[in-house]
């Protein structure tokens, strides 16, 4: 007999989001370089004011998804439409330039050539001079620049340049503003702050904001809702809280913080499982086998029996204890326990289970 | 812990910077030896008027190339240009064409006696208009040297972000405004170093002036040098030519400084978008064609024609062998002795930096700023006045050598050297190997691809110099390049068909070896 015991609440509240209008939306892209299909189909709405971000691993297509959008790429099929005009279509095309959307680069693409006041006026058309100097005025000191205007580029500290970027991108005030990977140039201490930064420029300026990343734990802090693409395509498009605990996908549960799957089978109002039955609504033809997600966070362990699963590592991580649970299938469980509960290993333990709802997906045949 | 440098290293590098120092500072001696004379000399109207002319074939040259090259780097890179890769090679070739060949070519095709005359000759046609002069050196200087710039400009469009350009895009500027106020602003420093680069080929070619008697300062030193007795005039005028090279160089060392365009961030390198040419294909393809006819196909089959002349009038393969021996010789002894003498002073320069190898170090680019023609004359009033049992003996013409192309082979062994990491050398001190021992054993064998790659290009570049071997080789050494030299002013076109070509087979060597190291500040001595 294996101790295990799990509990259920009622299903977690997401706060709805707040009625809306698209800035940018997409129709059924799909883009491909030579036999490469980079982004199959995809549909997605980028709401006036929200901060979205596209969460994928390197390859995935989510810079394209940016290009397709400012215009430096053409979609293969579908549709793009920003403010409700249609800028790519089969035969409709609008050029970057018409198309009021600002980048933030990667590499910031900042212009060697031109001191800082001058890349933050250089996307500044049809202004006066003064007008265009007072506008420069108000971008520097909104990115904490005042005084730098006439450096160059190469004589300002990563984070410097990165706060020209936005400025020069802001500057035009642009409809949407797109960041490529905006933080992956800094070092790790600055990153934190400068996202913070950008946040609360992004923020106070109210700008709709699209930006890509690759890590999970800045496309969830940043981002109103966030995108998770996988090979081009995407696999949900949520509050981080939404993509978290109900993840739409295997994909998405085990990209998105870490998850053990535990193999059951499909019965009558529930799956049943090595550690026990987990009631579900979801009706799955009894029979079926599935696999049940588990966050290590979901499960506790308690010190008990000689019987039982048995702990085969822990890992010390400052603020928590991650253990890894042997069961007696030979399955792994992880479990995330306070970082002053210490237990030995090889101790046998009670493994409790603590789900608020749960999520579980079909094993499909391919596996 | 940082020693001094050992005497193994400074001793050598010193000895080698003071023999650098040795023709310009020998030049001045000989000068102010003229006292009154040499002032004289240089404020006579002739003097003005050669240097107007130098100036003026420097600038025509330069602006010439330029006009050529942009247009050709931005079409062979950026364009759906077709068969661009094809265009992208030919058009870089004409490079190994020596400049006194290609004076040769022009004399050979369209001097009196020469190719077209000979074809309109039934038709009764003497003469044909006169090639000599500023027409002939401006157009074979210009037909030779662009490539320097468009390797340059090459270069800078393949370094050139695209995020540059996209980000003038999504700030509302379209493909024609982006190109002017990013990409152009952007080429300019290559434009820049690439035309300075011609306009110092240029001020010191011999070759191309001389045969095409354009009396620019190489061509009138030459002259006063063999024709008058008194030699002080071309001591004046190299000393104002020495003027207008270092002028040129400081003004390049400036403009460089001034304009560097960093990449300010790291990045994955994309390439940029191609241009759709559309309708514009067809000019670009003549403009490319027009090019590669004039500066590779015209020289070539001249020489072809003048080889299968020379077959059928004599009958056997004009004899070369003896020229190409002494070249080979020469080439070889300079190669060795530059590399060897280059080894200290890096060494120096790189693993013991301080103010005293800086000096020693930019001192031994003295010869990236003297024209040949002026390092072989100082070394000719130095051997008749102080080391006359040296004059016009191999040492001495191998000293020239020395001087002229320690530069690129500074260049090679620096960059090899740098490769080599000091943890190894330091690693072999521990073992117990002296200073010596630890060079012997670990850095030179380590270094050695670069060491050899340095001697190649100077051996290489030695069998195509012409005029430090023309005023300084021995009595009767004649070598490949002189014998192009004395063949085409002579008329005897015939004669001098083989030696080029086999000049342009070293040349091209060169010039492959050059662009597989990717030294773009060597590029200026071919």
């Amino acid at each position: 007999m294996v101790n295990i015991e799990i509990m259920t609440e009622a299903r977690l509240t997401v706060p709805e989001a707040p009625s809306h209008t698209a800035v940018v939306r997409l129709e059924g892209i799909s883009k491909s370089f030579g036999s490469n299909a980079v982004i199959s189909d995809l549909s997605l709405e980028v709401r006036a004011g929200e901060l979205l971000s596209l969460l994928g691993s390197s390859g995935c297509g989510k810079t394209t998804v940016l290009r397709l959008i400012a215009g430096f790429e053409r979609p293969d099929i579908g549709q793009i439409y920003v403010s409700g005009q249609l800028v790519a279509g089969e035969k409709e095309w609008q050029p970057p330039e018409k198309r009021g959307i600002g980048m933030v680069f990667q590499d910031y693409a900042l212009f060697p050539h031109l001191t800082v006041a001058q890349n933050m006026s250089f996307g500044l058309r049809g202004l006066t001079p003064p007008a265009r100097r007072s506008r420069v005025q108000d971008v520097m000191q909104l990115v904490g620049l005042q005084g730098l205007g006439n450096r160059f580029p190469h004589e300002l500290s990563g984070g410097q340049q990165q706060r020209v970027a936005l400025a020069r991108a802001l500057a035009p005030s642009p409809k949407l503003v797109l960041l490529d990977e905006p933080f992956s140039n800094l070092d790790t201490d600055l990153r934190a702050q400068v996202r913070m930064e950008v946040e609360r420029i992004l923020r106070d300026t109210r700008t709709t904001a699209v930006f890509v990343t690759h890590d999970q734990e800045e496309a969830m802090a940043m981002g109103d809702r966030v995108g998770i693409l996988y090979r081009g395509r995407l696999e949900q498009l949520g509050t981080p809280e939404e993509v978290y605990h109900w993840p739409a996908t295997r994909f998405v549960a085990d990209f998105v913080g870490q998850a053990d799957f535990l193999p059951g089978t499909a019965m009558a109002g529930g799956i049943s499982t090595e550690i026990g039955d987990f009631p579900v609504s979801r009706q799955w033809p009894p029979g079926d086998v599935v696999e049940v997600m588990l966050r290590p966070d979901d499960v506790q362990l308690f010190p008990d029996s000689a019987e039982g699963p048995e702990i085969i590592a822990r890992q010390f991580r400052g603020s928590e204890n991650l253990y890894t649970v042997l069961l007696p299938s030979g399955k792994q469980l992880h479990s995330s326990q306070p970082s002053t509960l210490v237990l030995p290993l090889h101790t046998r333990v009670k493994v409790k289970v603590e789900l608020s709802h749960i999520v579980a997906f079909a094993v499909t045949p391919t596996g | 812990m940082r020693s001094g440098p050992p005497a193994l290293f400074w001793a050598p590098a010193l000895v080698v910077a003071m023999a650098m120092l040795l023709p310009p500072a020998y030049l001045v001696i000989r000068t102010i030896g003229a006292g009154e004379e040499a002032v004289n000399l240089l404020w006579q109207e002739r003097t003005g008027q050669v240097l107007l002319r130098t100036i003026l074939l420097a600038l025509s040259v330069t602006a010439t190339t330029v006009t050529i090259a942009v247009p050709l780097a931005w079409l062979t890179v950026r364009t759906d240009l077709p068969l661009r890769r094809l265009w992208s090679v030919l058009t870089v070739l004409p490079l190994v064409i020596p400049s006194y060949v290609g004076g040769f070519v022009l004399v050979a095709a369209l001097g009196p006696r020469g190719m077209l005359q000979q074809v309109f000759a039934p038709l009764g046609v003497e003469r044909l208009p006169d090639i000599y002069g500023f027409p002939g050196a401006w157009l074979a200087l210009s037909l030779f040297s662009y490539p320097y710039i468009l390797l340059s400009v090459r270069a800078a469009i393949w370094g050139l972000d695209p995020a540059l350009e996209e980000a003038s895009r999504s700030l509302g500027w379209g493909p024609r405004a982006t190109f002017f106020k990013v990409t152009l602003r952007h080429l300019q420093p290559a434009v820049g170093a690439g035309a300075l680069l011609v306009a110092l080929y240029t001020l010191s070619d011999f070759g191309a002036v001389s045969l095409l008697q354009f009396d620019s300062f190489t061509r009138q030193i030459y002259v006063q040098y063999q024709g008058s007795f008194d030699r002080t005039l071309a001591a004046v005028f190299s000393l104002v030519l020495v003027a207008l090279t270092v002028t040129v160089l400081v003004t390049e060392a400036k403009v460089r400084g001034a304009h560097k365009y960093y990449r300010s961030g790291v990045g994955a390198a994309r390439a940029g978008a191609m241009i759709k040419l559309g309708r514009w294909r067809w000019p670009a393809l003549a403009f490319c064609g027009a090019v590669v006819f004039f500066a590779l196909l015209v020289p070539l089959s001249v020489l072809v024609f003048w080889l299968v002349q020379g077959l059928v009038v004599t009958k056997t393969m004009p004899v070369v062998w003896n020229a190409a021996l002494h070249s080979i010789l020469a080439a070889a002894l300079a190669a060795s002795i530059t590399v060897v003498m280059a080894l200290p002073v890096t060494v120096l320069a790189v693993r013991y930096p301080g103010w005293f190898s800086t000096v020693l170090e930019r001192l031994s680019y003295t010869g990236f700023a003297l024209p040949g023609i002026v390092i072989a004359l100082s070394l000719v009033f130095f051997g008749i006045r102080v080391a006359y049992p040296f004059y016009q003996t191999l040492a001495m013409l191998i000293f020239a050598y020395m001087v002229l192309f320690l530069p690129q082979a500074l260049g090679a062994t620096r960059s090899s050297l740098l490769q080599v990491s000091p943890r190894l050398e330091e690693a072999g001190r521990g073992l117990g190997y002296s200073v010596p021992g630890v060079l012997a054993r670990i850095t030179i064998p380590l270094a050695r691809p670069g060491l050899l790659a340095g001697a190649a290009l100077v051996f290489l570049t030695v069998m195509k110099e012409l005029p430090a071997t023309l005023l300084l080789s021995p009595i009767g050494f004649d070598t490949l390049a002189t014998e192009v030299w004395s063949a085409t002013n002579e008329g005897l076109f015939a004669q001098a068909a083989v030696p080029a070509l086999l000049l342009i087979a070293a040349s091209s060597a060169a010039v492959a070896l050059l662009l597989s190291q990717e030294k773009k500040g060597n590029l200026s001595k071919l």
